[in-house]
C-alpha cells in the first residue's frame, strides 16, 4: 500500500469517526425518547390500546369524557385553583369545582415521617438517651428499633387515614339489559387498569426503585405519578358508570380497590422527601398486588352466574371461563 | 503487494456457493426437504483451495480466506435484518435501528471470517513449508477443523458481555450443518460430532481439488477415499438403512406442543397479556379434549404461562384446574423471565410441573444471546454514545444472566427422563450434551419473535437441532413461538413439523431413547484433539522425496 493511499485512508477513517459521532448525537434525542417511552409506556399503553375515549388530556385523573359529568375543565387539572388535582379531590370525597378546607390524600397529612424520625433520633442522641457509647449496644439497638417501629406505625396510619370507603354511587335499574350493559362498561376497566395493577406492578415498582437508588428521583416519581393518575382515572371513571342494584356492592368494592391503589401510588411519589412513608406504601402494594384480587372476580362471576347474564366478548371473561374449576 | 483479482473473485465464489449450501433458504416450493442444496458443501471449498494455491504471500492467503468467509457469513447471517425494526429492544428510530443492525451484521460476519482468514494463512504455511510431505490433505483438514473450533469461542469473545458464557458454544456457520438432511452424516456425528463431519467435508473438497487442479496421480488410497466419500454423499439413505436396522420397539410417550404466534414487545399491555394467556389456555384445553392421554406438554420460550396462571389462581386452585383438565398426571413445561430473589439477577427460567406434585425442577438458560438478552460491551460502548440511560433501561427490561445449573433432568413418574434446553443453547454441542445427561428425551423451547418470525434463522436452527439429536442419540421436541414447532427422532430425522407458524397444537407419539452415543461420552475431544495431534504429527513428519 502506497504512503499516499495510507494517508487518504487515515483521513477517511477520521472523517468516518466524526460522522458516527455526529449521527450518534443526532439520534441521541430520539433514543432518549424511546427510553422514556419504555418507562412511561406502561401507563400510556393502557389508554391508547383499549379505547380512544380513555384519554385524560390534562392528566388530572379524570378522563376527558368524564370531565363534563364532574363539570370540571378538561384542559385544566385544577379547575377550582386550590392546588389539588380534580381527580385527587374526587377520590378524596371533595368537590373539584369549589375551594374548600381540604384534606386530600397524600397531601392531607403534611407531617414528614422520615424527618420526624430523624429529629427524634438526633434529639435522643443529644439528650443522651440514645447513645451508642453509653450502656450496652443491645439497649442502643432496642431504642433505635422502637423509634423506627413508631415511625412505621405513623406511616401506616398516615396512609390509612387517606382511604375512605366509597358510599355514594350511581344506581340504575336491575333489568337484564342494564346488567349486561354494565358488564360491557366495566370489562374495559377490568382488562385495563384493574389487570395492569397486578401485571405491571412488579416491573413498575422495580423500575422506580432502581431509578431512586441511582439517584434519579425525577424518573422514579414520574413512574409513581403516572400510575397514580391512571388509577385515579379508573376511579373517577367508575363513579360515572351507573351500577344495577345487583352489582352495587361489587361496584363499591372495585371503587375502593382503585381508591386504595391510587392513594398508595400517591404516597409512593414521596420517595425523595419522605422515603419511610413512600416505602411503606410500596410495601403495602407489593403485598396487596401480588396476586389478582380473586374475590372481586369471584363476586363478579357469582352475579353473572346467578342472573344468567351474557358476558361480553373479552379475553378476561374467556380466561375466567377456562380457569373455572367448578 | 500483488493482488490477483481472479483469485479473489474465485475465493468470493467459494463463500457464495457455501452460503447457498448452508440451510436457511426456502425451497418449500420445489422440495419438502429442508436443504436440498446442502451437497454443494462437498465441493464448495474447492474454489477457495484453488485461490489459496495461487496466493502470492501469507498475507494474500489470509485475505483470500477472509474474503471467502466474509461473503459466506454475510449471507448466512442475513437474518440479522429480520431484527429490524428494533422497537422490540427499545430502539424506535428506524435509521438508528438500521445503523445498529448494519454494524452488528458486518462486525459479526467479519469477526467470523477472521478465522477463515487464519485458515488461509495456515494453508499458505503448509504450502511453503511442507509442500512435499505425505498426507498434506489431512493436515489442511486438521487446520480447518481447529480454526472452526476456535471460531466457536470467537463469537463469544467478539460479543463479550456480562451474560457471556465462555466456551466453544457458537457453532453457527459450521459447514456440517449443511448436511442436516443426510442421515448417514447425522449418524457419523453421533461418533465424532460436527467437527468430525467438518473434517470429512474438507478432506473430500481437497481430494476433488487434487483431482481436478493438481498434477498428482490417482493413487489407490485416493480412489478408495473418493469412493467411500461419494457413497457417504450420494447414497446416504441406503447406507443409513443398513446401519439402523436394529430399531426396537420402545414404549412411546404422548407429547403435545403448544405453538403460539405472539409478537415481541418491550412491554406487554395488560390486554395483550390476557389475550396471550387466553390463547394458551384455549390450546391447552384443546390438547386435553383431543388428546387426553398426553403425558407431556411443552410451551414455547418465554411463554410466561405459569406466571400468568398464578396471577389468577393460587397453588391449590392451580392443582384443581389441572386435575379437571387431565385425568392423569401430566408434565407441563413452560418458562419465562424470572428475577431470582437470592441474587436479584434476571434469568430465562423453565419450570417443569407435575400436575399432581407441583413444580418438580427448574432450569435457567445458560447461553443468553448477545444483543437480545444481554448487551455486549462493544454495543454498550456504542449505545453510550447515543444515550447514557439506554443501557440501564435495557438491563431493567431484557437483560439475562447465564444460569448456573448444568443439569435439570426431570424423572417423570419413572416413565421418562426429560432434559430442558432453551433456544440458542442448541447451537452449543457441549451444552446440549451436558444438559441431556441421563435423559431419554430433550425438550427445547424457542421463540423467533425478536426476528419477527424469520424463516431463515428458524431453518438454520432446525438443521442445528437435527445434529444435536443425532449427536446425543436423543429425540428432541421443540415448541416454538412465531415459528414452526418440530419433533426430531434419536437419529436426527425430522418426524413431525407444523405446516406454518400460526398458533396451534402439535401432538403425537415419540420413542424416548436411553442410549448414550459415543459423542455423549467423549464430546468434541476426539475430533479436536485428534486433529491437533494429527496436524502436529504430519507437520513434523519427514519430508517426502520428490
Amino acid at each position: 500500500m502506497s504512503r499516499k493511499l495510507k494517508i487518504v485512508l487515515g483521513l477517511l477513517l477520521v472523517l468516518a469517526g466524526f460522522l458516527v459521532l455526529r449521527i450518534g448525537l443526532y439520534f441521541k434525542s430520539s433514543t432518549n425518547s424511546a427510553v422514556s417511552a419504555l418507562v412511561k409506556g406502561v401507563s400510556n399503553s393502557i389508554d391508547s390500546d383499549y379505547d380512544t375515549t380513555f384519554i385524560d388530556n390534562d392528566q388530572d385523573g379524570i378522563l376527558d369524557k368524564d370531565e363534563a359529568y364532574y363539570q370540571t375543565d378538561p384542559f385544566n387539572p385544577d379547575t377550582d385553583g386550590d392546588g389539588y388535582f380534580d381527580g385527587e379531590e374526587i377520590a378524596s370525597g371533595y368537590n373539584p369545582t369549589k375551594k374548600e378546607e381540604k384534606k386530600v390524600s397524600g397531601e392531607s397529612n403534611r407531617y414528614n415521617v422520615t424527618e420526624g424520625l430523624t429529629k427524634r433520633l438526633i434529639g435522643g442522641m443529644n439528650a443522651g438517651e440514645i447513645d451508642p457509647s453509653k450502656g450496652s449496644s443491645q439497649i442502643f439497638s432496642q431504642n433505635v428499633d422502637l423509634l423506627t417501629l413508631a415511625a412505621l406505625d405513623e406511616a401506616v396510619a398516615k396512609i390509612g387515614q387517606s382511604t375512605k370507603q366509597t358510599s355514594n354511587i350511581l344506581l340504575t335499574d336491575n333489568s337484564k339489559e342494564s346488567q349486561e350493559e354494565y358488564l360491557k362498561n366495566i370489562s374495559k376497566i377490568l382488562e385495563g387498569p384493574f389487570l395492569s395493577a397486578f401485571i405491571e406492578q412488579p416491573q413498575a415498582i422495580n423500575q422506580a426503585l432502581t431509578s431512586s437508588i441511582t439517584g434519579d428521583f425525577e424518573q422514579s416519581v414520574s413512574i409513581f405519578k403516572n400510575y397514580n393518575i391512571r388509577f385515579t382515572e379508573a376511579y373517577t371513571g367508575l363513579l360515572t358508570i351507573p351500577a344495577p342494584e345487583n352489582f352495587a356492592e361489587f361496584h363499591k368494592k372495585l371503587l375502593n380497590f382503585f381508591q386504595r391503589i391510587a392513594t398508595e401510588y400517591n404516597y409512593a411519589t414521596q420517595i425523595e422527601k419522605d422515603p419511610i412513608t413512600s416505602l411503606t406504601a410500596i410495601a403495602n402494594m407489593t403485598r396487596f398486588l401480588g396476586t389478582i384480587d380473586i374475590s372481586i372476580i369471584q363476586d363478579l362471576r357469582m352475579i353473572i352466574d346467578s342472573n344468567d347474564l351474557v358476558v361480553p366478548n373479552s379475553s378476561l371473561f374467556r380466561v375466567l371461563d377456562l380457569l373455572n374449576t367448578e | 503487494m500483488e493482488y490477483n483479482h481472479k483469485s479473489f473473485a474465485v475465493a468470493g465464489l467459494s463463500g457464495l456457493s457455501l452460503a447457498f449450501a448452508y440451510p436457511g433458504w426456502d425451497f418449500s416450493l420445489i422440495s419438502s426437504s429442508t436443504n436440498i442444496f446442502g451437497w454443494i458443501v462437498w465441493v464448495g471449498i474447492v474454489p477457495l483451495l484453488w485461490s489459496l494455491s495461487k496466493a502470492t504471500s501469507k498475507k494474500n492467503a489470509f485475505l483470500l480466506g477472509f474474503l471467502s468467509g466474509f461473503f459466506y457469513f454475510l449471507i448466512i447471517f442475513r437474518w440479522f435484518w429480520s431484527l429490524h425494526p428494533l422497537d422490540t429492544l427499545g430502539i424506535e428510530n428506524a435509521f438508528l435501528s438500521i445503523l445498529i443492525i448494519t454494524l452488528t451484521w458486518l462486525i459479526s460476519s467479519a469477526g467470523m471470517a477472521l478465522f477463515w482468514g487464519i485458515f488461509g494463512f495456515a494453508y499458505s504455511l503448509t504450502k511453503e513449508k511442507i509442500q512435499y510431505r505425505k498426507y498434506n490433505i489431512l493436515l489442511i483438514a486438521c487446520l480447518f477443523v481447529i480454526c472452526e473450533y476456535i471460531r466457536s469461542w470467537g463469537f463469544g469473545l467478539l460479543w463479550w458481555g456480562s451474560g457471556t458464557l465462555w466456551g466453544p458454544h457458537w457453532t453457527m456457520g459450521n459447514l456440517a450443518y449443511a448436511l442436516g438432511n443426510n442421515p448417514l452424516i447425522l449418524n457419523i456425528s453421533s461418533f465424532v460430532g460436527i467437527y468430525g463431519v467438518t473434517f470429512l467435508i474438507i478432506v473430500f473438497n481437497l481430494l476433488v481439488y487434487k483431482i481436478f487442479f493438481n498434477q498428482s496421480r490417482f493413487s489407490k488410497i485416493k480412489i478408495t477415499t473418493i469412493i467411500v466419500l461419494l457413497s457417504v454423499t450420494l447414497a446416504p439413505k441406503y447406507i443409513y438403512g443398513v446401519i439402523n436396522n436394529s430399531e426396537i420397539d420402545k414404549e412411546k410417550i404422548n407429547f403435545a406442543i403448544i405453538q403460539t404466534s405472539q409478537e415481541a414487545r418491550l412491554l406487554f399491555t395488560p390486554q395483550e397479556v390476557v389475550a396471550n394467556f387466553k390463547e394458551q389456555l384455549e390450546l391447552l384445553d384443546q390438547i386435553a379434549k383431543q388428546n387426553p392421554e398426553t403425558n407431556l406438554v411443552i410451551f414455547p420460550e418465554a411463554s410466561e404461562f405459569f406466571k400468568n396462571i398464578s396471577l389468577f389462581l393460587d397453588s391449590s386452585e392451580i392443582q384443581n384446574y389441572f386435575s379437571n383438565l387431565f385425568n392423569k398426571p401430566v408434565l407441563i413445561i413452560a418458562g419465562g423471565r424470572v428475577i431470582d430473589p437470592d441474587d436479584g439477577k434476571a434469568y430465562s427460567r423453565v419450570y417443569s410441573l407435575d400436575t399432581h406434585e407441583g413444580i418438580v425442577n427448574y432450569y435457567d438458560k445458560r447461553l443468553p444471546v448477545p444483543g437480545g438478552e444481554f448487551l455486549p460491551y462493544p454495543i454498550r460502548l456504542l449505545t453510550s454514545i447515543f444515550s447514557l440511560s439506554d443501557t440501564t433501561d435495557f438491563k431493567k427490561t431484557r437483560e439475562l444472566y447465564p444460569g448456573k445449573k448444568e443439569v435439570s433432568t426431570v424423572d417423570f413418574r419413572y416413565q421418562i427422563s426429560v432434559s430442558p434446553i432453551i433456544c440458542s443453547e442448541l447451537i452449543s454441542p457441549n451444552l446440549t450434551v451436558e444438559s441431556s445427561a441421563n435423559s431419554d428425551l430433550i425438550f427445547s423451547m424457542a421463540s423467533y419473535a425478536l426476528f419477527h418470525g424469520n424463516e431463515t434463522i428458524a431453518n438454520q436452527m432446525l438443521s442445528v437441532t437435527l445434529f444435536r439429536a443425532a449427536e446425543t442419540k436423543k429425540p428432541i421436541i421443540t415448541a416454538v413461538n412465531l415459528g414452526k414447532s418440530h419433533v426430531i427422532d434419536s437419529n436426527g430425522i425430522l418426524v413431525l413439523r407444523t405446516q406454518d407458524s400460526s398458533s396451534q397444537i402439535l401432538t403425537g407419539l415419540l420413542s424416548p431413547s436411553s442410549q448414550e452415543s459415543w459423542y455423549n461420552k467423549a464430546g468434541n475431544t476426539p475430533a479436536i484433539l485428534g486433529s491437533l495431534l494429527l496436524g502436529i504429527f504430519i507437520w513434523f513428519s519427514k519430508k517426502q522425496k520428490r
